[in-house]
């Protein structure tokens, strides 16, 4: 519905959504075909046949409607609200709502300046409020049986817990922003600034035995996550046979941890636990941790522990056992120092900021880009390193026969007095294996602010000129390059490449990126090729 | 008018839209999976559950109590330590609240509506036989609070307000077993009751059991009541045949024993000399028991060898004749999956979770603190008999060594280590909790445990004292009820040290 009252347009629509989906999931299995290359279940002995059946649906309806107020052409109001009603909340909570507003502000569209000259090609300003609400996977409110393979057969429970209190999880979100050009598009910026509020968020948390489960699905935990985004494109020099064209971006974004799931101190993701007592975790900030882990034999050390509390995207892990100044504490026995073994925080893979500069240059029908990489800060846990020092292959275990003395002091019962006594026993590290094995901690290997500049591209191309490609222009564009990708990387990394992760993006979540075990560098790469548009 | 119609019909049609709606979106039931079902589709897996339990953590029971101890050195089971960060010994607390757990409550609930009280009893019965396991185990656990719905902190609570409410659910499960209205009948119980065929005798029995370890454990407190104790035994199990025999198919590792080769989980546990000594002869006057060659195996030259604990097989070379066998009677150069096993560690060995003969035992103590030697005697010697029967001792050699001096002649003769060793003997390995409890009531000492010795090197972290408790669960109460565990001393490097509540006056 459209309608205009003097400067003032404004469109109208509402409309209604339905989702429904159904998956069904058969397997079926059978032995000893009876007519080869022939593969149907049809095929099979019938004893040995057997199949299972996994059928999930889930239903969500939604009703929207959306308004567009716009003045004169340059100031224009954006509404929309939306309830969606979902197959799988409680019946009570399965209705839900959430809108949003956004302005956007065309300064240089406005009368007084329209039309008028200019260095100012044009400068937008804008801001959005948003809020989305999503619904909880199927079947999670009432806990189900599932099959047994113990004597006898039957149903327990599976994993998961019941929650037939449900909500909804809502996402809500601010951004500003800003769009200007100037010199006919010769400098280009746009910048922008956003909030993220993950609230009620629907995840399913590790618990206490107590609930009756492993798994909670449980309304819990407020994340929120702010940062920026500049983008800069300039032109330097424009001549007609020579283009220089410089475009950067720079992204900055912190994800803070309000409160965890069930006030929990962590929450991890199993898949990035893939050596020793390391993974990828979110933890509680750092005065609930202080407070929980207090005493003598889990000590929260704010200097150790510190980094990547409160943090979204910390590194969990064992560390040493420390004394409440913060001293490492030693077995007076053996020499060695004892392992704090509680999950606590012992690095923060985030980075300060990441950089991207493209930098292209024309001349004549050549053309030359390449983009740096360039990533500031963030910490690493080298697992390769780790491995290999626990097997003996790394070359900084080339001095185990050393004797060596480890720095802290002994856990003798004057640890907290004022004067504990200092550690002076010396070890050498080849008489004991467990020294490689088990006594050193993950905090030995996670490298602290890692930056990182690398040529992730390169390219030079030659553009054949028009009249080569002839005038029937059944070719339309024709042009050779030449490409080299990651051809340099200059990083205070110790191991083989920064840029790693130990999950696949299909993992979600805060991802793996940080945790480097048993992968390779990213490849160089050089390739040539001809690009030919008909 | 008109405008009035259509918002009128604009109305009617949203009513209806909504009222299918509402059906419309009622699909939130697996359809593949069950969120309810009755108890004799819950019971079979509970009462595999209730061995899984016990057997798991037995591996680390009987390394305390010197059962067994493994063939490497420095293990630090065998240290009377744990593993940190680790859930070894946790599996009662997993058995007890998870799979065990709410299940319990899905029977109860759906056997009360069919008045099946049959179920309703056995129900009861198995969480107070598994409440009393747990705290024996762990001392300090979650009681109170424990399944409350949309609590995620839970406290705990002191093992006396335990065994508290082991008493009223067995009295309560003992009411439900002993009703003859509503629909029980040994047909439908017998349908998921793998133990006991649906017989409702055994049941009471068995739940009679639980009573008699529930107010015996308490020995070292004053108001401990010996009666009470023989009156539980006298009403629990009256023979083999009503042992509570957790069966196992033995087909493969999911539906085997625990303990058979199929599982493999014994390659590396050898018996002690501890335990050798009590049947070769050595603490009991000479005599040679004739379960010897029966529950361990020898060497291939022919003697029968222990390990200290902490201090593994000195033989380390499988080709050397004195080299132990594993406890499945071979060499441990043998294929493990294809060995038969031997005594309860085969694939489709029966788990005795509670014997007649671990009740007489209890029941001789009982009569023996209470002074009445006649019957302690008594029961003592029908609790050799019965074990020798289980070990499946030859009628005349059995009762050749009844005769010998390896067992007192008169009831005056009895004393209190010949009571608590034959029940050592009896309860060995599958009945190592029982045996940890009885060693803990007496603080391990050597006068009642002949020839007991702490091991040669203790944990680190114990202080010189031996081990009292597991500690609760790790990927449950030390990461995600951390704060809980303050409040007991869960969190002190010494906490598995720290004596339980029967334990002490």
């Amino acid at each position: 519905m459209r309608k205009s009252f003097g400067k003032l347009s404004t469109s109208i629509q509402v409309g209604g959504s339905l989702d429904d989906r159904r998956y069904e999931t058969t397997s079926v299995y059978g032995e000893k075909l009876f007519l080869p290359d022939f593969n149907s279940i049809n095929n099979v002995e019938p004893t040995t046949m057997r199949n299972k059946t996994i059928l999930t649906r889930q239903r969500l309806l939604g009703a929207f409607a959306q308004a567009n107020f716009t003045f004169d052409e340059w100031l224009t109001l954006n509404v929309t609200a939306r309830n969606d009603w979902s197959s799988t909340l409680p019946v009570e909570n399965r209705s839900y709502f959430y809108p949003s507003v956004g302005l956007s502000w065309n300064i240089m569209d406005m009368p007084f300046l329209k039309s008028k000259p200019s260095v100012v090609d044009f400068f937008k300003l804008r801001a959005t409020f948003a809020e989305v609400g999503n619904p909880a996977p199927p079947y999670k409110i009432r806990a189900r049986l599932v099959p047994q393979t113990s004597t006898g057969g039957g149903f327990l429970y599976d994993f998961f817990g019941d929650n037939p209190i449900l909500k909804p999880e809502t996402v809500r979100s601010y951004e500003f922003g800003t769009e200007l050009g100037f010199f006919k598009r010769r400098l280009t910026i746009e910048a922008s600034w956003f909030s993220k509020t993950l609230i009620d968020q629907i995840i399913f948390q590790r618990l206490s035995y107590g609930t009756g489960f492993i798994f909670g699905l449980l309304n819990g935990g407020e994340m929120n996550t702010t940062g920026f985004e500049v983008q800069l494109g300039l032109v330097p020099i424009r001549t007609k046979n020579f283009e220089w064209e410089l475009n950067m971006n720079l992204t900055h974004y912190d994800t803070k941890v309000l409160y965890l799931p069930a006030d929990q101190s962590e929450y991890y993701n199993s898949d990035t636990w893939v050596h020793n007592n390391v993974r990828a975790s979110a933890f509680a900030p750092a005065d609930l941790l202080a407070a929980r882990f207090n005493q003598a034999a889990n000590r929260f050390d704010p200097t150790v522990n510190g980094r990547g509390a409160g943090s979204a995207t910390a590194i969990g892990g064992f560390s040493y056992l420390r004394n409440s100044k913060g001293q490492v504490l030693i077995n007076p026995t053996t020499g060695y120092p004892i392992m704090n073994s509680n999950f606590l925080p012992i690095g923060d893979r985030n980075p300060d900021f990441t950089m991207g500069i493209v930098n292209s240059f024309s001349f004549k029908n050549f053309n030359l880009s390449f983009l740096l990489d360039i990533r500031k800060g963030g910490d690493i846990y080298n697992g390769n390193e780790h491995y290999l020092v626990r097997n003996g292959l790394s070359v900084n275990t080339l001095d185990r026969d050393v004797a060596i003395v480890i720095p802290g002091v002994l856990r003798d019962g004057k640890e907290e007095s004022e004067a504990p006594t200092v550690n002076t026993k010396e070890i050498i590290p080849s008489a004991n294996e467990t020294y490689y094995t088990t006594v050193l901690s993950p905090e030995e290997f996670v490298e602290k602010d890692i930056n990182w500049l690398r040529l992730r591209d390169v390219t030079l191309r030659y553009n054949f000129p028009a009249k080569v490609l002839g005038n029937r222009r059944a070719i339309k564009e024709l042009s050779i390059f030449v490409n080299g990708t990651d051809l340099f990387l200059i990083t205070n990394y110790t191991g083989a490449d920064p840029y790693i992760s130990v999950t696949s993006p299909a993992t979600g979540g805060a991802g793996g990126f940080g945790l480097d075990f048993g992968k390779t560098s990213l490849p160089r790469q050089v390739s040539a090729g001809v690009t030919v548009t008909f | 008018m008109k405008n009035k119609i259509i918002v009128a019909f604009i109305g009617l049609m949203g009513l209806f839209f909504f009222n299918s709606c509402e059906d419309y979106l009622d699909v939130n039931f697996d359809p593949s999976n069950p969120q309810s079902a009755e108890g004799f589709a819950i019971l079979p897996p509970m009462l595999g559950q209730m061995a899984r339990g016990v057997s798991f953590d037995t591996r680390f029971v009987a390394q305390y109590t010197q059962n067994w101890a493994q063939v490497g050195t420095n293990n630090v089971w065998d240290q009377h330590g744990y593993v940190p960060a680790n859930d070894g010994g946790g599996e009662m607390w997993r058995s007890h609240y998870w799979t065990l757990g709410k299940n319990v409550d899905v029977i109860i609930e759906q056997a009360t509506a069919k008045e099946q009280w049959d179920y309703v009893g056995v129900a009861k019965a198995v969480r107070a036989w598994s409440w009393q396991n747990l705290t024996d185990e762990h001392g300090e656990v979650i009681l109170k609070q424990a399944w409350e719905p949309n609590r995620y902190v839970f406290d705990f609570d002191s093992q006396q307000d335990v065994y508290a409410e082991v008493d009223r659910l067995a009295n309560e499960a003992l009411t439900e077993l002993n009703r003859t209205d509503g629909n029980s009948s040994v047909a439908s119980l017998g349908r998921g009751d793998l133990v006991y065929k649906g017989d409702r005798n055994k049941w009471i029995k068995f739940t009679y059991s639980v009573l008699a370890h529930n107010a015996h454990r308490l020995t070292n407190k004053s108001n401990y009541n010996p009666a009470k104790v023989i009156e539980y035994c006298d009403k629990s199990l009256a023979s083999n045949d009503d042992n509570f025999n957790v069966p196992h198919a033995g087909t493969n590792s999911l539906d085997g024993n625990f303990f058979g080769p199929l599982r493999g989980n014994l390659n590396n546990f050898r018996p002690t000399v501890f335990f050798l000594n009590f049947l070769n002869g050595t603490v009991f006057n000479g005599v040679t028991d004739p379960r010897l060659p029966l529950m361990l195996t020898a060497s291939a030259d022919g003697v029968f060898r222990g390990v200290i604990p902490t201090k593994g097989d000195p033989t380390t070379s499988n080709t050397d004749p004195k080299r132990m066998p594993f406890l499945w009677g071979a060499n441990p150069s043998a294929t493990v999956s294809t060995l038969p096993g031997k005594y309860f560690f085969t694939n489709n060995a029966v788990h005795p979770l509670v014997t007649y003969s671990e009740i007489q035992f209890i029941k001789a103590e009982a009569a023996f603190i209470k002074g009445d030697k006649t019957l302690a005697y008594d029961a003592f010697k029908k609790g050799i008999i019965a074990h020798m029967d289980l070990a499946k001792v030859a009628a005349a050699a059995r009762d050749a060594h009844m005769a010998s001096a390896a067992v007192p002649q008169t009831a005056d003769a009895l004393k209190l280590s010949d009571i608590m060793l034959q029940k050592y003997i009896a309860c060995w390995v599958i009945g190592a909790l029982e045996t940890w409890v009885d060693m803990r009531r007496y603080n391990y000492s050597s006068d009642v445990y002949l020839g007991f010795t702490a091991p040669p090197a203790l944990y680190i972290d114990n202080g010189g004292k031996l081990a009292y408790r597991f500690r609760p669960r790790f990927n449950s109460e030390y990461v995600w009820n951390r704060e809980s565990l303050n409040t007991i001393g869960g969190n002190d490097p010494d906490y598995h040290t720290k004596p339980v509540w029967f334990s002490q006056k």
